[in-house]
């Protein structure tokens, strides 16, 4: 059952609000409010490119790609994202069919919450990237992400990921030199979109983009997700199929 | 509301309103909310995986004082020997029959078996053990308007506390329940219920039952360097009587600084904050060969989606 509950709650006066925006609100005064939570209404699989056709995958690449989607197939390839429920890495976190909260605290730092996999994604909004050295010691599934506003629009760059985790549900390949641009905006009162800039010259020909659009439901709580349980009703998620 | 206290609703979890007190009217009466992050580096470490005792009243499960409690966190700053958690069956809270589980748990650490914790094995802390996790990796607070969100670094396990001043009328049990929040001038108030009875309440084994109502009163100490937590617990189920225990938290500086430097690559603390992604089940092969029987790891072997 999902726990979809009033949003409007008789504890949240305007005063207490104004008080508690100390909290969260005083590092980004003049910064656009994308927070909230927002699910996504439809989920595919496959990435779709903005503008259509096929991922320009070089040579490198569709080898890549051709070794996953048999290794997917025959079960020695295994999708740990969703076997043992690490987490999704870029862009395929992006696609995910649950839903996700934006807060913009603490200050310097944009968090990302997600339920699946209760995966959590930090992008520091006062610091440059990572040095090389750094990103490789380091590599995490969701990569090392910087920020910042230019706008309405949140812009995050992220590079230093692993090579553990697929671009999508499909087995589609990155590298771990991959290197992604965000632009996060709403683009309305309540919708979300998130336009991502893939670079990874090595399986890639050339840069290319994926689109996607979240619903605000600030009416929807968060739920623990641990792996193999059972877990929400995803049936509004267009596009979605339960094994 | 006492910070001992609570208005309990008597655990019931369907139907359950709990009045945790209007959130405007309590911030506006007593001054600012405290906050646990002012900036992103600050992470809280617990003091002990022990929970401390009130001072009067009853108390929370404490190491059989016959056999002292050295955590491996001890260890790694003192290089005492490090033992395992062995509870004073003594205690009055106990049910009968938690108190059976509680001994069966101490017989197995006096055979000289290793007893890993379901949390070895990646399964959820619950609540109250997630208070006990942060010794070498902090816990993080990310405080919103509408919701605080709590995380410990390790596994990034999350818990939600919605600020609102009403549970749900029908809870869903769950891992880490469902918890409310509102802030009394300097502290945040978290109630929670709706908790799955297979999580622990400490590392003495000590058992819970869907009863279990916890309410933790969050707020700093020390110029703000410590952060302690009040828990009131209340399980009719499991215990006789409703008990207190408190927590403390320190800022990483504090941690290291009562630590000779020779030691301080022996702490395994990351550095201090901000938050990194971390995945307990990253290597499942990990828990295979220290031949105990730990749990296996939350897996799905059929995808969710």
């Amino acid at each position: 059952m999902e726990s979809i509950r009033n949003s409007a709650r008789a504890g949240s006066a305007s005063a207490a609000l104004l008080a508690l925006s100390a909290l969260s609100g005083s590092a980004y005064a003049d910064t656009p409010d994308i927070s909230g939570t927002y699910w996504a209404t439809e989920y595919r699989a496959k990435l779709q490119i903005v503008g259509g056709g096929e991922l320009p995958l070089t040579a490198a690449g569709k080898e890549a790609y051709e070794k996953n989607i048999a290794g997917l197939k025959d079960g020695s390839i295994i999708d740990i994202a969703r076997r043992y429920c690490v987490p999704d890495g870029l862009p395929r976190v992006l696609a995910t069919p649950f839903p996700f909260e934006i807060f913009q605290a603490p200050p310097g730092q944009i968090t990302i919450v997600h339920e699946l996999n209760h995966q959590i994604r930090v992008i520091a909004m006062d610091q440059p990237m990572p040095s090389e050295k750094e990103l490789t010691t380091l590599p995490y599934y969701n990569g090392h992400s910087v920020g910042h506003f230019e706008g309405d629009t949140l812009v995050i760059e992220t590079a230093g990921f692993n090579e553990k985790t697929l671009a999508d549900a499909t087995g589609a390949p990155h590298t771990d030199e991959m290197r992604t641009v965000e632009r996060i905006r709403r683009t309305s009162e309540t919708e979300l979109e998130d336009v991502i800039t893939i670079h990874d010259p090595l399986y890639y020909s050339r840069d290319w983009q994926a689109r996607f659009v979240y619903a605000l439901r600030n009416d929807v709580w968060l739920e623990d997700y641990v792996c193999g349980e059972p877990h929400r009703d995803l049936s509004s998620v267009a596009g979605v199929r339960r094994p | 509301m006492s910070r001992h206290g609570g208005n309990f609703t008597g655990g019931v979890l369907v139907g359950a309103v709990y009045l945790a007190g209007s959130l405007s009217s309590s911030v506006m009466a007593q001054g600012t909310p405290p906050n646990f992050a002012p900036d992103r580096s600050i992470g809280w470490y617990a003091y002990n995986r022990i929970f401390i005792p009130p001072a009067r009243g009853a108390g929370p499960v404490q190491q059989d004082p016959a056999h002292p409690y050295v955590s491996n966190d001890e260890f790694r700053a003192t290089g005492r020997q490090p033992t395992q958690h062995l509870a004073d069956l003594n205690n009055p809270i106990f049910q009968p029959w938690a108190r059976d589980v509680v001994r069966k748990h101490n017989e197995l650490v006096l055979s000289g078996k290793l007893v890993p914790s379901p949390t070895a094995s990646c399964w959820p802390k619950g609540v109250t053990g997630f208070l006990l996790s942060p010794m070498t990796q902090p816990m993080f607070f990310i405080q919103g308007l509408k919701e605080v969100v709590m995380v410990l670094s390790s596994f990034n396990d999350v818990r939600h506390i919605h600020l609102t001043d009403k549970h749900s009328v029908n809870v869903k049990t769950s891992w880490y329940g469902e918890s409310i929040g509102h802030y009394e001038g300097d502290t945040l108030v978290v109630d929670t219920i709706g908790l799955d009875d297979r999580t622990l309440v400490d590392g003495f084994g000590t058992p819970h039952t869907k009863q279990l109502h916890v309410i933790e009163r969050f707020h700093l100490i020390e110029d703000g360097k410590v952060l302690e937590a009040n828990v009131h617990v209340e399980d009719p189920g499991a215990f006789t009587m409703p008990w207190d225990a408190i927590q403390r938290f320190r800022q990483y500086e504090a941690a290291v600084a009562k630590v000779p430097i020779e030691r301080l690559v022996q702490l395994a603390s990351a550095p201090e904050g901000p938050l990194v992604e971390m995945s307990c089940t990253d290597n499942p092969n990990s828990f295979k060969f220290l031949g105990i029987s730990a749990l296996p790891i939350p897996e799905a072997v059929v995808p969710d989606f």
